[in-house]
């Protein structure tokens, strides 16, 4: 069973092409990693994945059902952190979280609270106020909250320090070790996505380049994903 | 179990963990009847996968170094000594492979090797087990 099937994928923004005829899948109950580099298309396939952006062709299935037809289904069950969280800011952190518990049929509320603490983030603080760290946490806090079968992080920790790094691993650990939970994962910095991955689809220019196994392409390349990677995406520029 | 992963190499992540699981038993470090670390466990001390746990201890069970116990953990499988004591053998006889590659490499003898060796077993501290 997959979790995320992605057909023919295209996005077209006037004559560029962000995306081009992706197709891939990625299995149940695994983390994979979304490796390109910055501009290689990642977040506007993601962005269509969760109905953000409107495919100029091909199609998305997340948990068996279209992206698009089933939007409001699936926002029950697929959490998301985009690269840039955008919370309503001057809202208090605990009007936020209420607010966006509102839209859940089931709301693991004592997990969020637990998360709060943990990032040591005052309730009664507004948004807009917390640091670009806590304000990450706190879109990390609020995506698990909804229990996800499916989470999707974009970029999510991107020049953020170690600690908060830290975090979104332990987040993606705990959320794997329940039954069938899928992650899907995008970075450019394949290292950090090394630690949790056991699949990977890597994209450049938009195109697909590899996906599959993470351990597989180590072992059929005998090589770093690093070097794998550069390796690919070079064979590939000199076409 | 402090296992030292890294992440970035090569080598795939489940096999370094089978390998020093393996060199555990082998040192005596881990004995016939020892409990390992539940996946989970060892997936949220160390930071990675789950799944990648889990495939690493499916392959030493199917080595016969772990077995699985109904309803209990992973433990240290009781024909683990003997195959512990082939895998002792079998690391040291690697790492003197390669000393003999680097030996023809280099256009050394035979004679010129065995002096080397000889030169250093008397520092080999055996042990009384």
């Amino acid at each position: 069973m997959n979790a995320i099937v992605v057909e023919n994928l295209t996005k077209r923004f006037g004559r560029r092409t962000a995306v081009e005829a992706l197709s891939f899948q990625v299995p149940e109950g695994s983390v994979c990693g979304f490796l390109g580099r910055n501009g290689a298309g990642k977040t506007t396939a993601i962005r269509m994945l969760m109905n953000l952006a409107r495919p100029s062709a091909g199609r998305a299935t997340l948990l068996g059902l279209d992206s698009r037809a089933h939007h409001t289904a699936l926002m029950q069950r697929v959490g998301y952190v985009s690269e840039s969280p955008v919370h309503y800011d001057g809202m208090k952190v605990r009007d936020l979280v209420r607010f966006t518990a509102s839209f859940y049929r089931a709301w693991n509320a004592p997990r969020v609270g637990e998360l709060l603490d943990r990032f040591a983030i005052d309730r009664d603080q507004k948004v807009r106020h917390l640091s670009r760290g806590s304000n990450a946490q706190l879109a990390l806090a609020l995506a698990l909250g909804g229990d996800p079968e499916l989470l999707i992080l974009d970029e999510p920790a991107t020049g953020l320090d170690v600690l908060v790094r830290r975090d979104f691993l332990e987040g993606i650990i705990q959320l794997i070790q329940r039954e069938g939970r899928t992650v899907l994962f995008s970075s450019h910095l394949l290292h950090e996505v090394e630690r949790v991955a056991d699949q990977v689809v890597l994209i450049d220019h938009g195109r697909l380049i590899h996906s599959g196994s993470l351990e597989e392409l180590k072992l059929s390349m005998g090589r770093s994903l690093e070097e794998s990677f550069v390796e690919m995406v070079g064979e590939r520029a000199r076409l | 179990m402090r296992l030292n992963l890294s992440p970035a190499s090569p080598i795939p992540m489940y096999l370094q963990i089978a390998e020093q699981v393996r060199r555990a038993i082998a040192a005596g470090t881990l004995r016939a009847g020892d409990e390992l670390p539940s996946v989970r466990a060892l997936a949220s001390e160390h930071l990675i996968n789950p799944n990648t746990v889990a495939r690493a201890y499916l392959e030493l069970e199917r080595e016969g170094l772990l077995a699985k116990r109904r309803g209990s953990g992973t433990y240290v499988s009781s024909a683990a000594p003997t195959l512990g004591e082939a895998h002792r053998l079998a690391v040291v006889a690697e790492l003197i492979d390669q000393a003999l590659a680097a030996a023809e490499e280099f256009g050394l003898t035979r004679s010129q090797v065995r002096a080397l060796i000889d030169q250093r077993l008397p520092a080999l501290q055996e042990k009384s087990s």
